[in-house]
């Protein structure tokens, strides 16, 4: 009957030992790069690693400017003004989320491309022999804004329709100019939600591998690989790795600098907005900026992707198709499944033991989230290199253990999408209250039974919920998968990507359209969160 | 009469904010206790940490002389044999009520379980209901199931956590006559949590008061109203009027004023308010002024009058 004190600490203890594993990885890379020294690294520093930092912070810029033109003016547009068509292109400005951006890079490369239907259009039409090159950092940069702007608009139109009507109502029933109230009250009361989604794509930007590879723009992601898979150096490797975990920190040390000022945050939805209503020429200046990122986000390369996939179908569903198919499923699940048994003991430990500890435990094992997967995947293969080097030198076992093998790529994925499956825990728990696991424990049940019998069941749907967001964002990941997946190990995501790179873009199309298909999911959930 | 539970010294601080300042009390069997208190004064809290939820920085808890909590031992809630109603009553939405009756005592025999859930529910009135899920009950009947629930374990202990915050005011009396009547009968020992000075006296035999981490007075209803130990406990209980004589501060209540002709301090009737079986009564003497009550209208030609009172404290 009695237990010491220390003894209710067990899934304490159990929680730090997940954290210290899941953040092995980084601990490793900063360690590796602080005593980093080789020829191969003077020589990156003396020639290219600068460029990679400037293109790196060139498509930061970019991409930020870019996406918050697209994510803040079409949010303005939806939430304050009636326009015919409203409700469509509330939904359809979500939709570019469907396509990932290396995706839609490989669209936009073989639309543009010299073969492509734009460049033959004009020679045939207008003759025109000059061939434009898109595969450069603007074109980077307009892609990736195009596909990262959602991040911008739903967090940024979630904002604006919490500003209270209280407050914007008197202003227009004053007279106040329109632009004068949005720069005057909408943008200032929205500005963490602004800094909390242009941080999300800052850390999308960084972590980009697969379209800034293939457009030939060298950024701190593609460095990782050359410095890991070219040079052969893994304590460059790390080096660069660190210099991309900076500048994420920073990013999220600014943002929560910026969060920390909850004055900005409008504290009543009292009164609904009133909406402005557009006149004609107002609708079609709003309509037609608000077709562009759809346009060309969405509509566009969703044509594209079917349009292939029904001329190549017959040519790609082969016995390689269903293995990929399968590959994908098997490790997707597999992932999703230990991510969430993580997700629910550190939930668990951090509902039922709410101290600062449990705190800043969880924001530890949740790191990997903000940092990009090639840097993660690097930090992973040095963690499996020490152990199978443990293993080798103390048990002289044969071979690699650990390296190359499909549970060091369900791991890589466990430190990457931890959050995303720990989101979802803890945003269930905290709706069911605290009471009834206290109640439980009250008629004489443990933590362990309690759990099983009470929050368990409680937030199973909020559980599935979890498992599909983390399956899906396992089956896009490229670049982790693409470092630490088995030798000749196809996912949907890296047969997407080698079939563009091997100039069969077209051919890459059903992959893709799978990998669309699978992304609708996620979007339903946010649509209806959002809505 | 025998004391079923002992604190002794008990503490407890958030963040290097001291939330309980050396707890000291003893709770005897049988015995309806209100812990009443400010939101922030620390009653939960210390509620929490008889129920095993937190605990103590430091001190000692005893349940029925068995140590709970002391610097060698902490007992785990779900060994405390404690029962815990809790506010909005924490039924388990995916059980109905005889699976949420029963869920302490699951791995007792079916028929005895059977037995133990009909016996209960039949002592709150609520026969018939064993296979509904408990949103298809009112509020009341909820918080009915809540109490049985942890009435099925037979805990020597009972801890009701602002039972009654969200039920309606008109329903409130009912459910709090019925509340205490089951206590009684069962012979249960209960503290119950409360914010309101009105439901502490209802229903209970002690009350303890409890402010800033600190327990205030602990005292019988009758007594802390009519002898309150601070200016604040004195205003927690109703209306207090204050007057400072030779140095020293009293309160009195206006249930104790009078008016007459011949009392100390002369008089000016201010404001007179009727409230259907009294007067309200806003007087005004020296620099003071007092609330007090009259069974009648005073006539405004009666001016001259002067106030005296049959009772006061000091504080």
């Amino acid at each position: 009957m009695k237990k010491l004190v220390k003894l209710t600490s067990n899934w304490i203890t159990l929680s730090t030992f997940i954290t210290l594993a899941l953040v092995m990885p980084i601990v490793l890379i900063i360690f590796n790069a602080l005593g980093a020294q080789s020829e191969t690294l003077t020589h990156l520093k003396e020639t290219v690693l600068n460029q990679y930092i400037i293109n790196t912070v060139i498509l930061l810029f970019g991409v930020c400017f870019l996406a918050l033109i697209f994510g803040v003016v079409s949010a303005y547009f939806v939430t304050f003004y009636e326009f015919k068509f409203v409700k469509f292109f509330a939904i359809a400005l979500v939709l570019p989320f469907i396509i990932p951006s290396y995706i839609l890079g490989f669209i936009y490369s073989d639309i543009l491309g010299y073969y492509g239907i734009v460049h033959i259009f004009l020679e045939q039409q207008i003759g025109m022999k000059n061939y434009f090159d898109v595969l450069n950092i603007n074109s980077v940069i307009i892609i990736l804004a195009l596909a990262l702007y959602p991040y911008i608009y739903l967090i940024v139109k979630s904002s604006f329709s919490k500003q209270s009507g209280s407050l914007l109502n008197p202003a227009l029933s004053l007279g106040l100019g329109k632009f004068k109230i949005f720069y005057k009250i909408i943008l200032p009361l929205s500005r963490p939600a602004i800094v909390a989604a242009l941080s999300l794509v800052m850390m999308e930007t960084i972590s980009e591998y697969g379209l800034v590879k293939y457009f030939g723009v060298d950024t701190l992601s593609t460095a990782v690989f050359t410095a890991w898979f070219g040079l052969n150096d893994p304590n460059s490797a790390a080096y660069i790795s660190s210099i991309a975990m900076v500048i994420v920190f920073t990013i999220l040390i600014i943002e929560k600098l910026n969060r920390g000022n909850a004055k900005y945050k409008a504290e009543s939805i009292s009164s609904n907005i009133k909406k402005i209503k557009a006149n004609s020429l107002t609708q079609v200046v709003i309509i037609s900026f608000l077709s562009v990122p759809f346009i060309f986000g969405f509509l566009i390369p969703i044509i594209w992707i079917i349009n292939y996939s029904i001329e190549n179908f017959h040519l790609v569903l082969d016995e390689e198709f269903f293995q990929v198919l399968i590959n994908s499923f098997t490790v997707a699940f597999s992932a999703s499944l230990v991510i969430l048994l993580i997700a629910i003991i550190l939930g668990y430990s951090g509902r039922v033991f709410e101290n600062k500890y449990m705190k800043y435990l969880l924001k530890i094992a949740t790191l990997g989230y903000s940092i990009p997967g090639a840097v993660i995947a690097v930090g992973v293969i040095i963690v499996a290199s020490k152990i199978d080097t443990f293993f080798i030198d103390t048990f002289k076992v044969d071979g690699l253990i650990l390296s190359g093998t499909f549970t060091i790529l369900c791991f890589g994925y466990a430190v990457r999408f931890l959050a995303v499956g720990l989101n979802s825990v803890e945003s269930s728990f905290e709706k069911i209250g605290i009471n009834v696991n206290k109640a439980s424990r009250s008629l004489n049940k443990s933590l362990l039974t309690t759990l099983f019998k009470i929050d368990l069941p409680l937030i199973k749907h909020a559980l599935s919920a979890g498992f599909i967001l983390v399956f899906i964002d396992i089956l896009k990941e490229l670049p982790a998968t693409l470092i630490l997946r088995p030798f000749n190990f196809e996912t949907l995501a890296t047969k997407t990507y080698e079939l563009a790179t091997i100039e069969m873009v077209q051919e890459s199309s059903v992959y893709a359209l799978c990998i669309v298909l699978i992304s609708i999911v996620p979007i339903i959930f946010t649509l209806r969160n959002y809505k | 009469m025998k004391n079923i539970l002992t604190l002794s010294n008990i503490s407890k601080s958030f963040d290097n904010n001291k939330v309980l300042e050396e707890i000291s009390l003893d709770i005897e069997k049988g015995k309806i206790i209100s812990l009443l208190g400010k939101s922030g004064s620390g009653k939960s809290t210390l509620l929490n940490i008889i129920a095993g939820f937190e605990q103590s920085d430091s001190g000692s808890l005893y349940l029925n002389n068995k140590a709970l909590f002391d610097n060698k031992v902490f007992v785990e809630p779900n060994h405390r044999d404690i029962g815990f109603v809790f506010q909005n009553y924490a039924l388990f939405p995916h059980m109905n009520i005889f699976e949420n009756i029963t869920f302490g005592i699951d791995k007792l025999p079916k028929n005895e379980k059977q037995e133990i859930a009909n016996n209960l529910l039949k002592m709150v009135h609520l026969e018939g209901y064993e296979y509904n899920y408990p949103h298809e009950l009112s509020g009341g009947q909820q918080q009915r199931v809540a109490l049985i629930r942890a009435m099925a374990l037979k805990p020597d202990l009972i801890l009701l956590d602002e039972p009654f915050s969200g039920i309606d005011s008109m329903l409130k009396h009912k459910i709090q006559k019925e509340l205490l009547a089951i206590l009684k009968e069962s012979h249960k020992t209960a503290i119950i949590v409360t914010h309101d000075a009105n439901e502490a006296m209802a229903m209970s035999d002690k009350i303890i008061y409890l402010e800033d981490g600190k327990i205030m007075q602990y005292d019988t209803p009758a007594n802390i109203y009519n002898n309150p130990k601070t200016k604040r406990i004195a205003k927690s209980f109703g209306i207090a009027n204050f007057i400072t004589k030779n140095g020293q501060e009293y309160c009195i209540r206006p249930n104790n004023c009078v008016l007459s002709n011949k009392g100390e301090y002369k008089a000016v009737i201010l404001n007179q308010t009727f409230q259907g079986d009294k007067y309200i009564l806003e007087i005004q003497f020296d620099k003071n002024i007092f609330t007090m009550y009259s069974k009648e209208y005073i006539s405004e030609e009666n001016n001259f009058l002067s106030i005296e009172w049959e009772k006061s404290n000091k504080i």
